[in-house]
């Protein structure tokens, strides 16, 4: 690892913790500005009760000092009980929903990128035919179609109709894994599979190309060895934020399929007015996404050495 | 028998006819060169025989006849073709910045295809000794950008020539390299000519190159042959009236006494300029002055990387200097804090139109643009205006409408000069203006840049690699090397005198027919 690239990486962590300053006081600020709070929805308590309660959460200090306070103990790793879940931490609640969420995710990603691969260079292969049109056209289906369509359509047919496949669940049932993550997988998948599609047809319209063609390389071995490593960098950036997206965005799948993950606590929580678990999941995710993004930088900087030397 | 023999070629493109009844024979140790202007169909042809054509231009190419050695037919044969290619027939495509992989090492390149029994990376070191880039085993590990437009060209035929080939096709090999390394790469491929018994097909517009490196000569134009034969008879005795318009196209030296210079109208002094940032800082311009003066044409000429661009913008007030004094018309000139009215009288005309044109405006659009920013025109009075310029540039008014892409190159960089016109600029900077253009073109375009210079009194700064054109339009010369300028004399002084030896190494390289 060159000094260069690590200045890259500590002045890329530098920025990321300043921002996720700025996303936890935003996130304070709206829930605080948001009506009711979290235990408005209960039973009505006497007085005595309700100040009670909000001593013991710091309900009763001004938000500044309770937003430092806060940040105080984020630093040290702390990010308070929850106020829903009695008895329970925010960081324990996240420990306990993350396995499903990032298994999920992971197979979602790894479908993705390897349909989206693979279908986007077949199409490119052969520009205008059947071969390229129909899956492209598929492509563009995948995009448009939210989870919340696709999941219930896939449920209708593999689960009910046809009973092939459970239709909901997390490891339980013998192939329960299969829709939630087809369904995730999709949109990622068709989006990927576009972009190397046109990475593809802007590299193979390279000089470099005929150069390798007139080595007598063969089709395959053109696309394989010399095109698809350019055709990726826009795949690679496009990443970053995908990876963020599958977990951050699983609530509606994880919904769907009823699995044990944290995109469940996240909506509970808005709805709750949970103000701890919502800090606290909405800074674990801004983490997520910057350091995604980061690793899609250096994952692009490893395959284009000609980045490596702007550094 | 012909290493390569091909009758009556023909090369349909989305229906149109590209290359017609063309013929070539190639004999082992020889060189044959086919010369002819942009989209003449040299370059197709040679892709069409070798099937390298991009799929989907739906080419369809025929021939009575397109024998390699006697024995595999390129055409009817496909299979047998595609195991020619790399090993027995080596390509140097066009475009040395972009006919690598840039995200191969070079050594990985070069011996990706080798079926030799030496381990690959010594055959690749040795292939790059040979071809003339020192200390090659140390840069096998390097990647494409990391060499100049030079290397890269002597990479690619490394490249070409690992298989032993017996047929070596070089399209343009030496466009964009400066006369230095043109004249060591046209050597190299003589030496291999005669060491290796290797065929050579050469590619290119530059008449000199030709003359210089071929055995015959084949003249392309419209897709036809319409001349051929060895090149001391060809040019000597042009069989077609297209080939005596190419050497008549052919820039020839100023004749005549320059007209004395007025005041300068720019003047540096002891100019530094800097660029790159943190460790890559490095001074590209070092201690230059330089003056132009009103309807004077100052040419300025050294390799690629000599600074002659950085200083041409340095004088534009397009890049802060780090030391000495930069004057326009007796006022002093700060990057960064120019007037609007210093802005309007410093123009710029870049290499290729095509990439310094905005591919989404119009013709009309594009020269609008900066007199709206400048003068402020109502719309009527802008049409008019804008016909005007059209008219200067000599750019038929039909034009205007169209986008870039819709105009050929040299109709191109007429807009581009009419862009850089259309502020009424007192200097300009051309830089490289003609180098990407054809002989004819090129012509046209001095011409028109020499009678604008008349005509307004502008004092222009002409940039080039291109020694020969620079003679035929500058007054005074320049000559930098590595961020100096080494000598400066009046035009006819410096080619009948040089005084210093980078000035004479330069002149000594240049090639003339």
């Amino acid at each position: 690892m060159s000094w260069a690239l690590l200045q890259l990486i500590a002045r890329r962590l530098a920025t990321a913790a300043v921002l996720l300053v700025v996303v936890a006081a935003g996130t304070f600020a709206l829930i605080h500005a948001a009506p009711g709070g979290p235990f408005s929805a209960d039973r009505a308590v006497s007085a005595e009760v309700e100040t009670a309660l909000a001593a013991q959460y710091r309900l009763d200090q001004p938000p500044l000092l309770q937003f430092a306070s806060y940040l105080g103990n984020a630093l040290r790793g702390e990010f308070g009980p929850s106020f829903k879940y009695p008895g329970r931490e925010v960081s324990e609640l996240i420990a306990a929903g993350l396995p499903a969420t990032l298994e999920l995710a992971l197979y979602a990603l790894l479908l993705a990128l390897v349909v989206g691969i693979s279908v986007g260079a077949l199409a490119a292969s052969r520009p205008g035919t059947l071969r390229d049109r129909l899956p492209m056209g598929a492509a563009l289906v995948g995009i448009c179609l939210p989870a919340f369509v696709l999941g219930p359509l896939l449920v209708l047919v593999f689960g009910v109709y046809n009973e092939w496949l459970p239709v909901s669940g997390w490891g339980e049932l013998a192939g329960d894994k299969l829709l939630p993550t087809v369904t995730l997988a999709a949109g990622y998948a068709a989006y990927i599979a576009r972009l190397t599609r046109a990475g593809l047809r802007e590299q193979l319209r390279q000089p470099y190309i005929v150069t390798a063609r007139a080595k007598g390389l063969g089709g395959a071995a053109v696309i394989l060895k010399h095109a698809l490593r350019g055709a990726l960098l826009p795949v690679v950036a496009y990443l970053g934020p995908a990876c963020a997206g599958l977990i951050a965005g699983s609530f509606v799948v994880e919904t769907i399929f009823q699995i044990p993950g944290i995109g469940r606590f996240y909506i509970q929580a808005a709805f709750n007015r949970d103000y701890t678990l919502i800090l606290g999941l909405t800074l674990f995710f801004a983490t997520l996404i910057t350091l995604f993004n980061l690793l899609a930088d250096l994952l692009a900087l490893w395959l284009d050495p000609r980045q490596r030397e702007a550094l | 028998m012909s290493l390569l023999a091909v009758d009556n070629l023909t090369v349909r493109l989305a229906d149109r006819e590209v290359v017609r009844g063309l013929s070539l024979r190639v004999e082992s140790g020889q060189t044959l060169a086919i010369i002819g202007e942009s989209g003449s169909g040299k370059s197709v042809s040679l892709l069409a025989l070798l099937g390298l054509l991009d799929a989907s231009a739906a080419a369809v190419v025929s021939a009575e006849r397109a024998d390699y050695n006697g024995s595999v037919a390129l055409l009817g044969q496909p299979q047998a073709r595609r195991r020619l290619l790399g090993t027995q027939i080596g390509l140097v495509s066009q475009e040395p910045m972009s006919a690598l992989n840039p995200f191969q090492t070079i050594g990985a390149q070069i011996s990706e295809h080798y079926r030799g029994p030496l381990p690959a990376r010594q055959r690749a070191a040795d292939l790059l000794e040979e071809v003339g880039i020192r200390a090659a085993s140390s840069r096998l590990d390097d990647y494409p950008h990391q060499f100049s437009g030079g290397m890269r060209q002597r990479v690619l035929i490394a490249m070409a020539l690992v298989n032993d080939p017996q047929l070596l096709i070089c399209d343009e090999p030496t466009t964009a390299l400066d006369v230095t390394v043109q004249a060591q790469l046209l050597a190299l491929l003589k030496r291999l000519a005669s060491d290796r018994k290797l065929a050579v097909i050469l590619v290119s517009h530059d008449l000199a190159v030709v003359a210089a490196a071929a055995d015959h000569v084949v003249v392309m134009r419209h897709g036809e042959q319409v001349d051929g034969g060895p090149p001391a008879q060809l040019f000597r005795q042009p069989g077609h009236p297209y080939t005596a318009q190419l050497l008549a196209a052919l820039p020839q030296p100023r004749s005549g006494h320059p007209p004395a210079a007025g005041r300068a109208l720019i003047a540096a002094e002891q100019l530094q300029v800097m660029r790159g940032s943190g460790r890559q800082r490095k001074l590209v311009v070092d201690r230059a002055s330089l003056t132009v003066g009103r309807g004077e044409i100052v040419g300025l000429v050294g390799e690629s990387g000599s600074g002659k661009s950085t200083l041409g913008r340095a004088l534009l007030g397009l890049l802060p200097t780090s030391a000495g004094s930069l004057q326009f018309d007796g006022q002093p000139l700060l990057a960064g804090q120019l007037t609007g009215a210093q802005r309007a009288a410093l123009q710029l005309v870049f290499q290729d139109p095509l990439a310094s044109l905005n591919p989404r405006q119009t013709v009309a659009a594009t020269l609008a643009e900066p007199i709206r920013l400048h003068g402020g025109w109502r719309a009527a009075a802008l049409a008019a205006q804008v016909a005007a310029l059209a008219d200067q540039v000599e750019l038929p008014t039909a034009l205007l409408t169209r986008l870039p892409s819709q105009l050929s190159g040299g109709q191109r960089q007429r807009v581009a000069i009419g862009r850089a016109l259309a502020c009424r600029p007192q200097f300009l900077v051309a830089d490289e203006a003609v180098s990407a253009l054809d002989l004819s073109i090129q012509a046209e375009i001095l011409q028109l840049l020499q009678r604008l210079v008349s005509d307004h009194q502008l004092a222009l700064l002409f940039i080039s690699h291109d020694l020969a054109v620079v003679r035929s339009i500058a007054d005074r010369v320049a000559v930098m090397e590595a961020g100096r300028i080494v000598e400066q004399n009046s035009a006819e002084q410096l080619w009948q005198a040089p005084q210093h030896p980078y000035t004479k190494r330069l002149l000594a390289a240049t090639l003339s027919i």
